[in-house]
């Protein structure tokens, strides 16, 4: 097994490097360069000289990267060129917060999600599954932004409930939290709900059933760890897709996250914390595969990642 | 049941930690929450370049002079000025006993030292633009600085009062760099730097020792939010005293509050529809002055912008010095077609025009009412929207690589004065990538007279070239100047004294019930 982890380890190293070269070679290929960005319409060609020629952008581009790599490596992720302060320090404090924001969202949608997706599948075609399977269509189709905004107008003007956006009391978590799980809520409420149903109708389930189990047993120890298989790839997918997606959110609650510094950096080719920001989101996919592939290992022994040799 | 009693004692426990959150302030401190839509780059004035930088830094530093609501120019930390005969120097007198918020005092070698940072190659300034004129600052005594100019330029100290040259204390240079210090500079202002949380917000507390006495309001919290809904929604729920850049899309709704006071101010801007001078078909005058009969102004600012702004009646905005009527256009659909049959314009011909995302108000609805305006002339607009990075890369080129026919933008005025408003879009030195003449208009006696403008200090004088400098260019049309902009400020009912100047607001008075 641990053989295993460190080959995928390994695997990751060119993936990442791979990643770098593309994200290096586009943002340079785009239109309009840092400089100019900063450049009002009265500073003159001089002054965008000047900051090319001190941010190093006049030098051929395989000289760029290559002292891009060499810092890299020494854990220097390069200076904001917006903001003049290292990226590193950006980086970290804007990544704590997405991290914050999607694994609480996550966690939320999963106890939600999950459970509602087993009540429906145990209680099909009853008036819980049937509203809560329309809930979920809703949840999917229902536009991020559009859920945010309405839930500040509801909760924050309107019953004065909670603070409308920012960071720093729990409080301010909640309608960040609600508008991201929605989505996720309802993906794997139907997920759930149509692996545990494929599960249910197993015959090893009937034969527990037969033995005169308790149904929480039945659907707990018997039935859920096979039904989850399925939902830990969404799971996975999920936090991903979260990680990328909390843009929105982060924009409509004034959350500090990475996303949002991302986007920023894009609209005014701050190319290190571009370079540093997809660096991070990419590692974190990578890693988040990993313990997603090693998840499946726990919930099916039929599911080993040894090689020959190590069976014994 | 043990499980659930626990998860109880949890959840009572989680409760009380946010609750707990709530009472953090200090009762009997004022404070004022303002909301702004970006996080300025840096406060140090070698790295400022936007105009929520501006806002910002005027609260932590001083400059020379200011401008007021009226556009006035005031004494800040220089108390007269007065030119020479021949406008090649400037004799500065600074108000003394003032000192920087690290103790050390305020004088004219402060004065020398930050103007000559600003200047200096090697730190690559975009705003040395704006003091490029001055050839050397020299210390007479403690506090009279004599400025040496390369020509006579007569806005210089008005170009002194931009929030983008605001003084820092010299020793603090060092800590400017690293640490907890970065980019938080040490200034003479009502208010002082403690604490900026990237991402998040910027803190100001008050400065006790400010010569002018301390200011009304202990802390000053400016918080970052991007999204313009939210910052209104915090102002109705109270969050935020004040907000910037309210949308027009949500004016009526915040008048409708009783608990917001809101205010349309004009920022200087004008916004216009450039066209390019430099290639057909609008190298031909006359085909100029048929767009612009085509377009209905009234008409746009009413149904898209709500009535916010008004419609330009000359190149710059009437609250510019130097201002003189020469417009507004007539709206003649009529007369524009048969002018532009006048010109042979060829009936299937298409115009490109370049829409900049994100950069100004309404900006794409805007561009389709044009669109469609033109096209009941017969004339075919096309648009393309694309990102302002993008958009600037496409149009700050020399005319030979230029692809754009007509492009949407706007250009204000910092120090409201006519030269910043003329001299660098309109004279034909400044074709990019020099400046921002961006529709390569040339007019040779138009350039003789924003030269003039700019060498001689008397204001009548100053006036006349002006007026004759904008009839000849309203009549000339190298763009269509569409609107003077205004922003919408607006604030809670308890706060007073909010100043609202050009593209910034001004808490140094303001006072909270």
């Amino acid at each position: 097994m641990s053989t295993y982890i460190y080959k995928r380890l390994l695997l990751s190293i060119p993936v990442l490097l791979i990643v770098t070269v593309i994200v290096f070679s586009i943002i340079r290929f785009i239109p309009g360069d840092p400089a100019e960005i900063m450049a009002g319409l009265d500073a003159g060609p001089e002054y965008i000289e000047q900051v090319r020629e001190r941010l190093g952008l006049n030098q051929p581009i395989h000289l760029q990267y290559f002292a891009f790599l060499r810092n890299l490596f020494q854990g220097d992720l390069g200076e904001s060129i917006n903001y003049r302060i290292p990226v590193n320090e950006l980086l970290f404090s804007t990544f704590t917060n997405t991290i914050e924001l999607s694994t609480i969202s996550l966690l939320v949608a999963a106890i939600i999600g999950i459970g509602v997706g087993i009540v429906s599948a145990r209680y099909r075609y009853s008036i819980f599954d049937n509203l809560s399977m329309l809930a979920a269509l809703a949840g999917i189709a229902i536009p991020v932004f559009w859920l945010g905004l309405m839930f500040q107008l509801l909760f924050s003007v309107n019953l004065g409930w909670l603070p409308s956006s920012g960071k720093g009391k729990l409080l301010q978590l909640v309608m960040p939290v609600m508008s991201l799980a929605v989505g996720s809520i309802a993906l794997l409420a139907r997920i759930t709900r149509s692996s545990m149903l494929d599960v249910l109708h197993q015959d090893y389930i009937t034969t527990a059933r037969a033995k005169g189990l308790p149904e929480r047993v039945v659907i707990f120890k018997h039935a859920l760890r096979n039904a989850l298989i399925p939902v830990i790839t969404i799971l996975g997918f999920q936090l991903g897709a979260m990680l990328g997606g909390t843009v929105i959110v982060e924009i409509v609650f004034a959350w500090p996250g990475m996303g949002r510094l991302l986007v920023n950096a894009i609209l005014q080719r701050d190319y290190p914390v571009i370079q540093g920001a997809v660096l991070v989101f990419a590692s974190c996919f990578i890693l988040i595969n990993l313990v997603v592939d090693l998840i499946y290992a726990c919930f099916d022994p039929r599911i080993r990642y040894t090689s020959k040799k190590e069976v014994s | 049941m043990k499980k659930f009693f626990c998860l109880g004692l949890l959840i009572i426990f989680l409760i009380i930690i946010s609750l707990s959150g709530f009472s953090a302030s200090n009762l009997g401190e004022k404070e004022l929450v303002i909301v702004i839509p970006q996080e300025p780059e840096t406060l140090d004035p070698i790295g400022l370049t936007s105009g929520g930088g501006q806002t910002l830094s005027m609260h932590v530093l001083e400059t020379l002079a200011y401008i007021d609501e009226e556009g006035g120019l005031n004494p800040l930390l220089a108390e007269t000025w007065e030119p020479s005969e021949d406008g090649l120097i400037w004799t500065i007198k600074l108000r003394e006993g003032v000192s920087f918020t690290d103790g050390d005092p305020f004088n004219a070698e402060a004065v020398k030292f930050n103007l000559e940072r600003i200047k200096d190659p090697d730190n690559s300034v975009m705003n040395a633009y704006l003091i490029k004129d001055i050839s050397e600052v020299e210390v007479v005594d403690e506090y009279t600085v004599r400025l040496h100019m390369i020509k006579s330029f007569a806005p210089i100290i008005r170009h002194l009062a931009n929030p983008f040259l605001g003084i820092i204390s010299p020793s603090s240079v060092k800590d400017l760099n690293k640490g907890e210090t970065a980019n938080m500079p040490i200034g003479t202002s009502p208010y002082k730097l403690v604490k900026w949380e990237h991402g998040m917000q910027i803190i100001l507390e008050k400065n006790e020792n400010y010569w002018g006495g301390p200011p009304k309001i202990d802390k000053l919290i400016f918080k970052i939010v991007p999204e313009a809904a939210s910052r209104v929604i915090m102002l109705e729920t109270g969050e935020a005293d004040i907000g910037l850049n309210i949308p027009v899309t949500s004016y009526e709704q915040l008048k409708a509050n009783p608990e917001i006071n809101v205010t349309t101010y004009s920022d200087g801007r004008i916004m216009f529809v450039g066209m390019n001078n430099s290639r057909p078909p609008f190298d031909n005058k006359k085909v100029r002055q048929a767009f612009s009969y085509a377009i209905d102004k009234e008409a746009i600012l009413k149904n898209v912008l709500f009535d916010i702004g008004t419609v330009a009646s000359a190149p710059i905005a009437h609250n510019v010095f130097g201002y003189k009527k020469v417009g507004p256009s007539v709206y003649d659909p009529e007369k524009a077609k048969k002018l532009l049959a006048e010109t042979g314009y060829e009936k299937d011909r298409e115009v490109i025009l370049f829409v900049p995302l994100g950069a100004f108000s309404m900006t794409e609805t805007i561009c389709e009412a044009i669109q469609s305006m033109l096209r009941d002339i017969g004339v075919k607009v096309t648009l393309e929207t694309m990102e302002f990075g993008s958009f600037m890369r496409a149009i700050r080129v020399p005319p030979e690589k230029s692809k754009a026919d007509m492009f949407y933008i706007g250009w204000g005025n910092d120090t409201l004065d006519a030269d910043y408003g003329l001299f660098n879009i309109l004279h034909s030195d400044r074709w990019p990538p020099n400046g921002g003449n961006l529709y390569y208009y040339k007019n040779n006696r138009v350039d003789e007279l924003i030269e003039l403008g700019r060498e001689i200090s008397e204001p009548n004088k100053r006036k006349e070239i002006y007026s004759e400098a904008l009839e000849i260019i309203w009549d000339d049309v190298p763009a269509l100047f569409m609107f003077e902009e205004e922003k919408i400020g607006a604030s809670r009912v308890e706060v007073t004294g909010v100043e609202y100047v050009l593209d910034w607001v001004r808490v140094w008075n303001a006072d909270k019930k």
